[in-house]
């Protein structure tokens, strides 16, 4: 189900007002952004990945449905726009040093920040589809059907590859908890 | 598979990644100005240019049928 406020903006947009996009900016910039680090790897990648997804929203809105996903539509945009960019360099997406921030809530609540930082390193250690799946579905929230509609595959074979995406992250989860109750022993 | 749904829930904790504020107030100055289209011609241009076109073809014309004459 479609949420007001995303129909709102694509009415807006259709109509070329710039309040659609600023509606749609302030809901989803983060979000995708965060999308697009974690997937590519990269800061400066996600960067460029990032700027040509809003500007394409900002292109293609005033000829968009109104009854889009408009959710799914930028991510779709935004995945498509990584894919095109590997394929074009034969390579994984250049990656950075300086990824992702450092834990800052550490002992904030159930989940420590060490935790949370091992769950970074196993996931950002997973090949690119299993990271790609897991990021849409579990970071994101998305529904199957609208992972399904991202990456252009029927929600069975969803299903299928998350259920061995999590149990590979599963492995790499124990394999970084492994490492640093050695790293501890060490020290 | 319990075991399995709590790793979907741990992943939404994952904190999100602040962007750069230079960086997206030039994002959405551009994709803004994307919005509203391209930016029309000033009249003035197309009216001077038009105007231009028929004097020139009024003179061809007297031009030629002087000719004839």
């Amino acid at each position: 189900m479609l949420e007001v406020r995303d129909r709102d903006a694509i009415a807006l947009l259709r109509q070329r007002d710039p309040r659609g996009f600023d509606w749609a900016y302030e809901r989803y910039a983060q979000r995708i952004y965060g999308f697009l680090v974690r997937l590519s790897r990269s800061r400066s990648l996600a960067q460029d990945l990032f700027q040509h997804t809003f500007l394409r929203l900002a292109e293609a809105g005033p000829r968009l449905r109104t009854d889009s996903d408009l959710r799914a539509w930028l991510f779709s945009v935004a995945r498509n726009a990584f894919h095109s960019y590997t394929r074009a360099r034969g390579v994984q997406a250049r990656a950075d040093t300086e990824l992702i921030p450092g834990p800052s809530g550490v002992g904030a609540g159930p989940e420590s920040g060490l935790a949370l930082a091992e769950l970074e390193r196993a996931l950002g250690g997973l090949n690119r589809d299993d990271r790609e799946l897991l990021l849409l579905l579990g970071v994101e929230g998305l529904s199957y059907a609208e992972v399904a509609e991202v990456l252009s595959v029927d929600q069975v074979t969803v299903r299928k590859r998350v259920s061995r995406a999590r149990a590979r992250l599963a492995q790499a989860l124990d394999g970084e908890t492994q490492l640093v109750r050695k790293s501890q022993v060490d020290q | 598979m319990t075991e399995i749904d709590e790793l979907l829930s741990r992943l939404r904790k994952l904190e999100p990644i602040a962007l750069d504020g230079e960086f997206e107030a030039s994002v959405k100055h551009r994709a803004r100005r994307r919005v509203r289209g391209p930016a029309r011609r000033a009249p003035f241009a197309s009216v001077a240019l038009f105007g231009t076109v028929v004097v020139y073809l009024g003179w061809a014309l007297h031009f030629t049928s002087a000719l004839y004459r």
